[in-house]
């Protein structure tokens, strides 16, 4: 296992770069994070329309995410793989379609715990703010969103190993991240797949396990210092 | 752009067929993964409820190995890695009989056991201690207590995540193309390759997938309502 | 009926009941009363076993309840238990939660089990709402169905730790009513309440304790007279101020 670490790590880290394409773990990292920060003022976006009034905005919100949640993610990359080239009308890196599906799938998801966080909030919050003459948009900007936001902080991080988690599909449609230079790895070495797939399951989980060991120490430490409730998970 | 729509050509002859064998292999893979995901659950919360710290841990490890590893590499570990240490003439059986399925349903089941028996574990913890005494008290044994009293709240109390995890393992079942099982997405993509029906090709998968996680939703607020434990 | 022989129980360090010794007679009602962590509430979940001892013995009936040949099990279904929280089990309706111990104790069929545990539910004024779960009924009536579980059995003796103490003041009395009939039907009594007026009417004898010692075991004539000892004379003019 040793020797496929030694003679392949570089290779695993930054991908066949600067001979080519940025990938590896690099590549999985920044997919990651770059859809984490693209889906975030989508998904606080879905969540006001979900908590705030019923109407045309709110129908359309839950439509949305139940649609969503009703798709694998896996049909979501193959229609964005296809149909993102053709409404932009030129050909695009296979990596910017993942991100565009992974954005599309956790703005539903991320949407849901954010505004978990708005309702779990003290509703004399919402009062205060009323009585002291604001309206909808300040209210909502200074003093719900900031406060909701902190409260799922943990819910935020746990989302963000659930997209490092995702994005190994992205090896499915040809995406250099740590997945598929595996899978390239392995056709070159062909004999020895359990030590190469070993090694990549120990990286997701190194990654993985520390994130979720971030969000517990998050979430004790909020729950302590805040009122309201601290979401962790999406619900079903 | 000018493209055609042509449901009919995709709705009809051998690309329905596939279709069809596409869906039968997804509600096999779901079904089986989920009985054999949800019985194994239940044997790993019984074995992590005994207090013996070695066993306790082995299962902590179970879990935290399925939660924490992308449910493809867990397929990709089984499907490449577990053949390795097969020796030869089992291989070659095995795939004769089309291995992949079996692959892709151990893969799942094992990581639905590990969600499943996590859910099971926080609905027996939030259980009241107080519970146990009064089922001890009117002189019932552990196991009748456990038995009457302790589990079925626990179930109950469990059931909206693991009809969530339901959901979850269904969508999953797509992963399952990866590694060659002629399941509706994979099928999906054939055809689409085919026909160059990419729109009518993925629609119709999409619409397939739609259907059923709708009807998971809606049995799942059903169920979960029918079952609401209400402790006051 | 039961008897309590130089009773000592630690959790860890802490002793919380010193050598007590005292006797409930049958058919006669005792009421526990003292201060918070007075060990009260220890020394009656010791009856059924709840609370182990380290020293001394107890005997019910005769029979000590540690001895080898008592299945504890047997030894519980023989006596009533009821919490200050109830715990009724919220899964099964009010007429099952009575009907539980005869279904799966005394393996009795349904067709037995309920008419039974209907004649009980109507003892306790409580049969309207046999078919109900427990989340939909007060908590006056919970505590009214959860002695009526633990009666089902026909126990040689009922014991109740502070039972109308989670109750809101309306309800206290129809719970103390019920007892005040269950102790005027001879069933042996032991409760630990705070309610002193009840203590007064009904109990054959009252045991005070403090720092696990039972410190004052007398009628109420005299628990309740200048003669009575000088910590039950505080603490009962500290609870008739808060009365």
């Amino acid at each position: 296992m040793l020797e496929i670490i030694q003679e392949y790590w570089l290779l695993l880290l930054i991908g066949e770069y600067p001979h080519g394409k940025l990938g590896g773990l690099a590549m999985t990292l920044i997919i990651s994070f770059v859809s984490l920060i693209v889906t975030f003022p989508c998904a606080v976006l879905i969540a006001l329309a979900r908590t705030g009034k019923p109407g045309i905005v709110q129908s359309i919100a839950n439509g949305f995410v139940h649609s969503v949640r009703a798709i694998p993610l896996l049909m979501l990359i193959f229609w964005a793989y296809f149909a993102v080239p053709m409404i932009i009308g030129f050909p695009i890196d296979a990596a910017f379609t993942l991100i565009v599906a992974i954005v599309i799938y956790q703005t539903a998801y991320l949407g849901e715990i954010i505004a978990a966080g708005i309702t779990g909030l003290p509703k004399g919050q919402r009062e205060a703010a009323a009585a002291l003459g604001l309206g909808y948009i300040p209210t909502m900007f200074r003093i719900i969103l900031p406060q909701a936001i902190f409260n799922v902080i943990p819910g935020i991080v746990n989302q963000l190993t659930t997209i490092i988690k995702e994005s190994s599909l992205g090896s499915i449609i040809a995406v250099s991240e740590l997945s598929y230079v595996m899978l390239q790895v392995n056709s070159n070495e062909v004999t020895k797949p359990l030590q190469i797939f070993g090694i990549l399951a120990a990286v997701y989980f190194v990654l993985c396990f520390a994130l979720s060991q971030a969000t517990n120490w998050l979430e004790r430490r909020i729950s302590s210092r805040r009122t309201g409730q601290v979401v962790v998970e999406a619900v079903a | 752009m000018g493209y055609q729509f042509d449901f009919g050509k995709v709705l009809q002859g051998e690309y329905l067929e596939l279709i069809l064998e596409g869906l039968q292999a997804t509600m096999v893979v779901f079904v089986f993964s989920w009985v054999i995901g949800l019985v194994l659950a239940v044997v790993l919360t019984v074995i992590r409820a005994v207090e013996f710290k070695p066993t306790q841990f082995l299962v902590a490890a179970f879990v935290e190995y399925h939660r924490n590893v992308p449910m493809l590499i867990q397929l990709f570990v089984w499907y490449f890695g577990f053949a390795v240490v097969l020796p030869d003439a089992v291989n070659d059986y095995l795939n004769d009989l089309g291995a992949e399925i079996g692959y892709a349903i151990v893969a799942l089941a094992l990581n639905k056991a590990a969600y499943m028996s996590e859910d099971f574990r926080s609905g027996l913890r939030s259980i009241h201690p107080a519970q146990m005494e009064a089922a001890r008290s009117i002189g019932l044994t552990y196991l009748g207590a456990m038995c009457w009293v302790i589990l079925p709240q626990a179930w109950r109390l469990a059931l909206p995540a693991l009809l969530g995890q339901t959901l979850i393992l269904f969508k999953g079942t797509s992963l399952a193309a990866a590694i060659g099982v002629a399941e509706l997405s994979y099928q999906a993509r054939y055809i689409e390759e085919q026909s160059f029906r990419i729109f009518e090709a993925y629609g119709i998968a999409t619409a397939i997938y739609m259907l059923i996680s709708f009807a998971i939703m809606w049995l799942s607020s059903i169920l979960s309502k029918r079952y609401e434990l209400r402790v006051k | 009926m039961i008897e309590f022989q130089n009773v000592s129980k630690w959790f860890g360090a802490l002793q919380v009941l010193r050598d007590v010794n005292a006797t409930v007679a049958k058919g006669t009602t005792t009421v526990l009363c003292g201060p918070s962590g007075s060990g009260k509430s220890t020394l009656i979940r010791t009856v059924n076993r709840l609370e182990p001892i380290q020293k001394g013995q107890i005997t019910l009936s005769g029979r000590d309840i540690y001895a080898k040949d008592i299945d504890v099990n047997v030894l519980r279904s023989g006596i009533g238990f009821v919490f200050q929280q109830f715990n009724l089990f919220p899964h099964l309706s009010v007429v099952e939660n009575v009907m539980l111990p005869l279904l799966r104790i005394r393996k009795q069929s349904r067709a037995q089990a309920r008419p039974a545990a209907m004649q009980m539910l109507e003892r306790v004024g409580l049969a309207e709402k046999a078919n109900s779960l427990p989340a939909d009924i007060s908590g006056g009536q919970s505590q009214r169905v959860a002695i009526a579980r633990s009666l089902i059995l026909k126990p040689e003796v009922l014991v109740l730790d502070e039972p109308t103490s989670a109750l809101d003041p309306e309800m206290v009395g129809e719970v103390l009513k019920l007892l005040r009939e269950l102790s005027a039907d001879g069933i042996t009594m032991m409760c630990v309440t705070h309610e002193m007026g009840f203590a007064r009417e009904v109990a054959d004898r009252i045991w005070f304790l403090r720092n696990g010692t039972l410190t004052f075991d007398a009628e109420p004539t005299e628990f309740f007279s200048d003669d009575a000892h000088q910590d039950v004379r505080n603490f009962l003019s500290v609870v008739r101020k808060n009365h």
